[in-house]
């Protein structure tokens, strides 16, 4: 496969979601508008993050680093194999994947990892926490105030 | 060979990256190990009883006694040799106790 971008810019928002089901039910809705899931998307998402949550604990890499999470769901509900990143204003809670009745707060990345159901991309999450166990590249999300400078933070990340 | 189960939620990307990353580990190690992965509501008596050593995420609630090694593998997933360091010796000590 030809070396391809994890993210594009038309998939990097910035948002004021209030917590997470708020954030999926805005996120879905684009995304089936874009043809990108199938309808079926957010009922998944939802469910699946409330049993299997997604939250990453970054206290552990230090730093002071906000939190972060990952949802993403089964592959019959996406159409295309996609990385979309959500900068959230304020922080939210998420159940902690590693240990889901722990709440995690100061969610303020979601990496929502679209799989499609031809495709098999183990490696997606790999590069993902490439990511967020950089704490440079973390800081520079953190002061990237615009969509544009989201993109630049991550361009550099290939599929 | 040593037959390894990983689970996630959605059997996609976590369970993946726990596979191969058992998988090129344990090969280092000097063990035969094959991985697989699959979603954790997937998970039945009968598909477990095909399996050596279960790597979940965490410990999830399929509803029996799993009667295999349990060897929790979230760590890994940061990809930080300080964290997975130790879920891989614990895997390691669980296939050493197989006697296979």
């Amino acid at each position: 496969m030809p070396e391809q971008q994890l993210f594009e810019k038309n998939l990097i928002f910035q948002e004021d979601f209030k917590d997470i089901n708020e954030a999926f039910g805005t996120m879905a809705k684009r995304f089936a508008q874009a043809d990108l899931v199938k309808n079926s998307y957010e009922e998944s998402i939802k469910k699946r993050e409330k049993e299997y949550p997604t939250g990453i604990d970054l206290s552990i890499i230090g730093g002071c680093l906000p939190n972060v999470a990952i949802p993403h769901t089964e592959r019959e509900h996406c159409k295309v194999t996609k990385v979309v990143l959500v900068k959230l204003n304020q922080g939210i809670s998420t159940g902690n994947m590693m240990n889901p009745v722990q709440r995690l707060q100061n969610v303020r990345y979601l990496f929502m990892i679209l799989n499609s159901a031809d495709s098999e991309q183990a490696g997606i999450l790999s590069r993902i926490m490439e990511i967020v166990t950089n704490i440079d590249d973390i800081n520079a999300l953190e002061k990237a105030e615009t969509v544009e400078s989201l993109y630049k933070v991550v361009e550099k990340y290939k599929l | 060979m040593i037959n390894v189960l990983a689970a996630c939620g959605a059997g996609v990307n976590s369970s993946h990256q726990i596979k191969s990353a058992i998988e090129e580990e344990m090969s280092s190690r000097g063990y035969q190990v094959q991985a697989d992965a699959v979603m954790i509501k997937d998970i039945t008596e009968e598909l477990l009883s095909k399996y050596d050593i279960f790597t979940p995420i965490s410990t999830p609630d399929v509803g029996f006694k799993i009667n295999i090694p349990i060897v929790e593998a979230g760590p890994i997933l940061y990809r930080i040799p300080a964290m997975s360091r130790p879920v891989f010796d614990n895997l390691e000590e669980a296939i050493k106790r197989l006697n296979k």
